[in-house]
C-alpha cells in the first residue's frame, strides 16, 4: 500500500492526491470518534471556537495530517517542499558549541520535513517509533542520507536511552518527541492552553541530567509545497521549569496553528 | 562496601527525588527495576547512567550492561568499587 502511493506519486501531482483525501476525510472523521471528539474539545474548550466553526475544524484538522502524511510519501517519491526557518542562525549557534544538546520536538505540523532539511553539523540522533513499517523506515534512511542524521528507535531494552545519553556525553545532537508521554509513565503537568496537562519526564531529564541546552523545533505547513522551521530555546534549572518552558513554546505555536496539532487523544486528561 | 552503599543509596533518593525516603528504606538487594523493589522505570535508568558517569566516572554505553549492574543497589556498589575512575 504504502509502495503503491510512492509510485502514485511520481505520476500525480500533489494537489490531486490532496483532492482525493479530501473526500475520504468525512468518513474518516465518522469512523475515529474518538479523535474527531477530542479534537472537537481541543477547538470548543482550549481555541475558544464556537459549535460549528469547532466542527469545521475538526475536518481541517484531519485534512492537515492527512496532507502531512502525503508529504511524507511525496518526499520519498523525490518531490521537493520548500522548507524555511524563522530563525537560521540560531541552529548554527548551537551546533558550533562543544556540547551536545536536546531537540524538544512535538506532533505539530511534520517535523520529520525539518529533518530533511537541517544539514546539521553535528550529528544528530532522532528518537523514532519503533513500530513504523519497513517501507517507512527505509525510505526515511534514504532521505536522511547525508544529512548527518541516525534514527534510534525506541527499544524494551532500554538501548534507545544509552545512545541518546551516549551521544550527548559525545557532543552530538538528541532529538525526542516531547508532548506526548509514552513508554515510561513517568510526566510532568504543565499550565498549557489553560489547563494542566501531561507532558512526558524523559525528554527534560535527559536534558537537565546531562545539562545540556534544549531547544524546542517545529515544522509547520505554511503552503501547499511549503513548510516553515520555528526554533526556540528552552531553559530551566528543573525538570519541571523546562517541561514548563516547552509546554508554553508549544502553545505559542498552537495557537498560531491550532490545525496543526495532532494529538488526537484527551490531552488534558 | 557498607558506606559504599549508605553513599549510593543517598545519591539514588537525591538524583531520582525519592521523597520522604532514606538509606533504611532501601534494601541491598531489592531489585531497583519492577515491583518486588524500588520500582524504578526506564526514566530513572537515565538518572542513573548520569549518575554512575558524574560521581564514579564509569560510562555505561550499553544496555545489556546497564541491565547487570542496575539489578540492585548492592550490585551497583559492587560494580562501582571494581571499575571507578573517581
Amino acid at each position: 500500500m504504502q509502495r503503491a502511493l510512492i509510485g502514485l506519486y511520481r505520476i500525480l501531482p500533489l494537489w490531486l492526491l490532496y483532492g482525493v483525501m479530501a473526500l475520504v476525510i468525512p468518513f474518516y472523521i465518522l469512523l475515529d470518534g474518538k479523535g474527531r471528539l477530542s479534537s472537537w474539545r481541543f477547538f470548543r474548550r482550549r481555541i475558544g471556537y464556537g459549535r460549528l466553526k469547532s466542527t469545521i475544524h475538526v475536518y481541517l484538522n484531519m485534512f492537515n495530517m492527512g496532507m502531512v502524511v502525503l508529504d511524507r510519501f511525496a518526499a520519498y517519491a523525490g518531490k521537493k517542499f520548500c522548507v524555511e526557518r524563522e530563525d537560521n542562525s540560531l541552529y548554527q549557534v548551537y551546533c558550533g558549541r562543544d556540547e551536545g544538546f536536546v531537540i524538544l520536538s512535538s506532533h505539530i505540523g511534520n517535523y520529520e520535513m525539518a529533518g530533511y532539511t537541517l544539514l546539521s553539523p553535528k550529528h544528530m540522533n532522532v528518537l523514532v517509533y519503533a513500530g513504523e513499517t519497513a517501507t517507512v523506515m527505509s525510505n526515511r534512511e534514504r532521505m536522511f542520507e547525508g544529512c548527518n542524521v541516525t534514527m534510534v528507535p525506541v527499544s524494551e531494552d532500554m538501548s534507545h536511552l544509552f545512545r541518546l545519553n551516549s551521544a550527548l556525553a559525545q557532543g552530538e545532537v538528541a532529538s525526542l518527541p516531547a508532548d506526548r508521554v509514552f513508554g515510561s509513565s513517568k510526566a510532568v503537568r504543565c499550565s498549557f492552553m489553560g489547563a494542566d496537562a501531561s507532558f512526558p519526564a524523559g525528554p527534560f531529564t535527559l536534558a537537565h541530567s546531562r545539562e545540556v541546552s534544549a531547544l524546542a523545533v517545529f515544522c509547520v505547513k505554511t503552503g501547499l509545497k511549503r513548510y516553515k522551521v520555528i526554533l526556540h530555546p528552552v531553559a530551566g534549572g528543573s525538570v519541571r521549569e523546562l517541561a514548563q518552558a516547552f509546554a508554553k513554546e508549544v502553545e505559542n505555536v498552537v495557537r498560531r496553528w491550532p490545525d496543526q496539532w495532532y494529538n488526537f487523544y484527551d490531552f488534558w486528561a | 562496601m557498607d558506606n559504599l552503599i549508605n553513599e549510593l543509596k543517598l545519591k539514588i533518593i537525591d538524583s531520582l527525588n525519592l521523597d520522604g525516603m532514606t538509606p533504611e528504606d532501601i534494601d541491598d538487594n531489592a531489585p531497583l527495576f519492577g515491583d518486588d523493589g524500588l520500582g524504578l522505570d526506564s526514566i530513572d535508568v537515565l538518572e542513573l547512567i548520569v549518575l554512575m558517569e558524574r560521581n564514579y566516572g564509569i560510562r555505561l554505553d550499553s544496555p545489556s550492561k546497564g541491565k547487570e549492574v542496575f539489578r540492585s543497589v548492592a550490585v551497583m556498589a559492587k560494580y562501582i568499587a571494581e571499575n571507578r575512575t573517581k
